[in-house]
């Protein structure tokens, strides 16, 4: 680790926390049969906690249905939480409605994946860009341009582009759009969903090197979701990794790639495909495939691929805790330390 | 690194052009692409969106729409024929049997109305005499060597009920069934979860060295291009910019591009706080220069003669090709600027 990282590092755990989530779920009924009746859940999000402090990036990781997006959803309130707390700025905001809500969420904005969906294609950039503003003031288009211009050029791209429209850009330019919108408020939190994920490398590393100077230039704190560990760790500060809804290890950056403690990490980890052909790595090739979450597996959720399993982690469900400092990890290997 | 020996080469790619016809006028994807592929050798085409890398398999297969497309010049050879000048069925007798194809997303090349076994059996049915049964049994038999666990169910299941990692191993036992020599896998991983990219990697791998054939796997991801490949082509802009073993490729790589790509993927193992990147972007097919070095407006080490002058492919070091003007022998004119210089 660089020295400016170690520095980086000791500032921010002196920081205070922005949010803490607090055994966070999010179920989805299954209903079947013909009175459409409720036969079960699908555990998206299952009891998961985290804490982000001021300025910090915490990455979250794991693979498609392993919860991810839908935990960065509920945290944002876009749509409402099973059971648990979301504390933002020592704030409950798990239960706000109405006004209260939205008012809330002019402090924590989203960047999301698809640069292609999530812009209106029917309204020029400019607009797009104002649109969040104009949501919290009676300010015109006009009055409101000089500011979006700014904010157009500080994400990259040029003031003529005021007046352009969506499908003349492309990947990577929208989503500078989509960050000038995030951005557009002032947020503290922002949420970024797989940002870079329908992006070429060379414009990946374009987008990525923005969303780190807009944080140290804004002072932002990044929830950064993604399923590409490299870029992850690139980001992150700390990361967590989640397997079918639940949280499974939370550490430092640097933790989880040198010293992964859970299996699942170390699959992970071992599974990335690094740009280095003299460096063949031993492989952890897991079985099978990720199960339902709607009918997760007994115990640890994770037993059924698990190469270390044992039979108690059958029955017993391992809970997140802390087995190195500033590395926690749920999994009953790490129980008598 | 592997010298090229054209004798035990399995396709032979030969000065391939093929353009699409845009407002009645042809632009080319892909041009003068020249590589080979030899018989058990994995040769991994790389490139960003849009470089052509797709457009130049779908050629060899001669799977482009006729209505839009044409193969402007160029040759493929596999098996010391001109695929290009075959008919379409002839090209059907070749497809599947001898040069098969795995594609990107596993949902859309399976049909979803049929089962997996009437599938399978359909492929066997089209180039072989076999009864029901014993396709059926054949059949089964490919689905487990794919790894497959409970094969005899799956053959009477339908791919919406398989998972993304089974449906490309499905795939996979449909384009070995009946031995090709040459797989074609364009971005055979792009739609999977890294744990399940390794497992179907890894099964690549076992079922090449099993049945002998060789594979031209085309992707955007360069971590998968260092484990799977012995050669690598890098492709930008519809032409081939680099070709070398991948070793040398990863290690000492001579085109400008391939080493900006390589330093803009963020690495597990270092710790950078600014990732390098490549200003600007691809240009699209009907604004393509038309002379000098189609990569000279991003390239970090541009100079004066290359938006003017056109690089050639050029063997720049040892079994290494590049096609840029700070080698020497990538300027097209070169005997004659030789003698020039002579002269004055």
């Amino acid at each position: 680790m660089s020295q400016a990282a170690e520095e980086k590092k000791k500032d921010l755990t002196q920081k205070e926390t922005l949010l803490e989530v607090n055994n966070l779920k999010k179920y989805y009924p299954v209903h079947a049969g013909f009175f459409r009746r409720k036969v079960g859940d699908i555990k998206a999000v299952d009891d998961i906690s985290l804490k982000l402090r001021k300025g910090e990036t915490f990455g979250l990781v794991g693979e498609s249905g392993c919860g991810k997006s839908t935990a960065g959803r509920t945290i944002l309130r876009l749509t409402s939480a099973t059971d648990g707390q979301i504390i933002f700025e020592g704030e409950n905001i798990t239960n706000l409605r109405g006004a209260a809500l939205r008012k809330a969420r002019q402090d924590y904005q989203m960047v999301f994946q698809d640069p292609y969906a999530s812009l209106n294609p029917k309204m020029m950039v400019g607009h797009l860009v104002d649109e969040p503003i104009r949501n919290y003031s009676h300010k015109s288009h006009k009055q409101l341009k000089p500011e979006v211009e700014q904010l157009l050029k500080r994400v990259g791209l040029r003031e003529e582009d005021y007046y352009k429209y969506p499908h003349e850009f492309s990947g990577g330019q929208r989503q500078r759009i989509g960050i000038a919108r995030a951005l557009a408020l002032n947020p503290k939190l922002v949420v970024a969903d797989e940002p870079v994920s329908a992006l070429d490398v060379s414009i990946q590393s374009q987008v990525l090197n923005l969303l780190k100077e807009l944080q140290d230039e804004f002072d932002l704190t990044y929830l950064f979701i993604a399923h590409d560990l490299s870029v992850v760790k690139h980001m992150s500060d700390r990361i967590g990794v989640m397997y079918l809804g639940n949280m499974v290890e939370v550490g430092d950056n640097d933790a989880i790639y040198r010293e992964p403690l859970h299996p699942y990490t170390q699959a992970l980890t071992s599974a990335i495909p690094e740009p280095d052909p003299l460096n063949k790595k031993e492989r952890i090739i897991l079985k099978g495939d990720v199960p339902s979450p709607q009918n997760p597996p007994s115990g640890c959720v994770f037993h059924t691929r698990c190469p270390m399993a044992m039979d108690k982690c059958k029955e017993i469900v391992p809970q997140l805790k802390e087995v190195r400092p500033d590395h926690q990890v749920a999994c009953l290997l790490y129980d008598d330390e | 690194m592997q010298q090229e020996h054209h004798e035990n080469s399995v396709l032979d790619i030969n000065n391939l052009h093929t353009g699409f016809l845009i407002d009645g006028e042809l632009h080319n994807a892909v041009v003068d692409v020249n590589f080979n592929v030899n018989s058990k050798e994995v040769v991994c085409v790389v490139g960003e969106s849009g470089c052509g890398k797709s457009v130049m398999s779908l050629s060899v297969m001669q799977l482009l729409p006729k209505a839009n497309s044409r193969i402007s010049a160029g040759e493929v050879i596999f098996n010391g024929e001109d695929l290009v000048k075959k008919s379409e069925k002839e090209m059907n007798q070749i497809r599947g049997k001898d040069v098969a194809m795995i594609f990107q997303e596993p949902m859309t090349a399976l049909n979803p109305v049929f089962t997996i076994g009437w599938q399978m059996r359909e492929v066997l049915f089209n180039h072989e005499q076999l009864s029901k049964q014993e396709a059926d049994s054949k059949a089964i038999d490919l689905l487990d060597q794919v790894g497959i666990s409970r094969p005899e169910k799956v053959m009477e299941e339908y791919p919406h009920q398989l998972s993304g990692g089974m449906r490309q191993r499905v795939m996979i036992a449909m384009a070995i069934a009946l031995n090709p020599k040459l797989l074609i896998a364009d971005e055979p991983t792009t739609a999977l979860d890294v744990t399940i990219q390794a497992q179907i990697l890894e099964l690549l791998k076992d079922i090449q060295d099993k049945v002998n054939m060789a594979i031209m796997l085309i992707t955007h991801d360069l971590g998968v291009v260092a484990e799977m490949a012995d050669k690598v082509i890098v492709m930008y802009a519809g032409q081939v910019v680099e070709k070398a073993g991948v070793v040398e490729l990863f290690t000492a790589p001579k085109h400008p591009y391939t080493e900006s790509l390589l330093a803009s993927i963020p690495k597990m193992d270092q710790t950078t706080d600014k990732l390098n990147t490549i200003e600007g972007v691809v240009p699209s097919l009907e604004n393509m220069p038309e002379t000098g070095c189609r990569f000279a407006d991003r390239c970090p080490k541009a100079f004066g003669d290359c938006p003017v002058v056109t690089p050639q492919l050029a063997e720049v070091a040892n079994g290494q090709y590049a096609r840029c003007l700070l080698y020497d022998a990538c300027y097209p004119d070169l005997a004659s600027r030789v003698k020039e210089e002579e002269k004055v």
